[in-house]
């Protein structure tokens, strides 16, 4: 398949954020920070409730380049983001993505971003990928 | 104080596994990931126990703690049986104005073969947000 500069990929919605999914991702990641678990910590750590997992987000980044790049065809050589903004329970992320630049290689950088529903970007990172043919 | 770099700062070691489709499924159920087997290429976040560890060492206070960069370098991908050695080390520290920018690298090898590179980064502020 051919890909052109700045071709957007496919955006992955990705359900409402819930604190039964921070809970589940506490235990699935092992990162059981209480400001993603505890009102009280979060508050006390200047937030109005608690915050969601930052690579929770990053993991819907991942998930978008695999809904657009299926795993069966491409690798992921490297991903990277960097966390713009905090992301609470409620909120509703979409990751997208376009085509940075193409390498002779046959590899692609992309840019992707996460956003919240207000339109406002959580995350902001690139991938490489390539074919595995 | 905000780091405390005058302790113990050798590299954390730790092991992992095996790998199986149990650990993959249930990272990516939690993530309501497209494609239920496999390992998503986040995965590797499951094995930040050595980050948690290190910060620790330095005595951080999670509640200054903003995780603020994250970056993957996939060598080879996971393989079901695999025993993970993973190593996490403290690549970077700089402080300045209140605030201390802290980078922690690990490497998740199997059978000293290098799965892949995570380098994940912090800042640390004087005070809680707000």
């Amino acid at each position: 398949m051919g890909f052109e500069l700045n071709q957007p990929l496919k955006p992955l919605a990705k359900p409402p954020i819930t604190r039964e999914q921070l809970r589940e991702y506490a235990v699935a990641s092992g990162d059981s920070n209480p400001i993603h678990l505890d009102d009280k910590f979060a508050q006390e750590a200047g937030f109005p409730s608690v915050i969601a997992h930052g690579m929770l987000s990053m993991a819907f980044m991942g998930d978008c380049v695999n809904f657009n790049f299926p795993p069966t065809q491409y690798d992921i050589k490297t991903l990277s983001c960097r966390f713009k903004k905090v992301t609470f329970p409620g909120d509703i992320i979409t990751a997208h993505g376009k085509v940075k630049s193409i390498h002779s290689d046959g590899s692609l950088t992309l840019v992707l971003w996460t956003e919240n529903q207000a339109g406002e970007h959580t995350l902001e990172g690139e991938a490489v990928i390539i074919s595995k043919r | 104080m905000l780091i405390d770099l005058n302790g113990d700062l050798t590299p954390i070691c730790f092991k992992v596994g095996p790998m199986g489709k149990a650990r993959f499924e249930e990272f990516n159920r939690a993530i309501n990931a497209l494609y239920a087997s496999g390992a998503a290429p986040t995965f590797a976040t499951t094995f930040r126990k050595g980050e948690f560890d290190f910060l620790d060492k330095l005595k951080v206070n999670l509640k200054t703690l903003l995780h603020t960069e994250q970056e993957y370098q996939f060598v080879t991908p996971f393989q079901e049986g695999d025993h993970l050695e993973i190593e996490t080390k403290l690549a970077s520290v700089k402080q300045r104005r209140g605030m201390a920018f802290v980078s922690l690298e690990s490497e998740v090898k199997a059978a000293n073969d290098l799965r892949l590179r995570s380098i994940s980064t912090f800042v640390l502020r004087e005070t809680a947000r707000g």
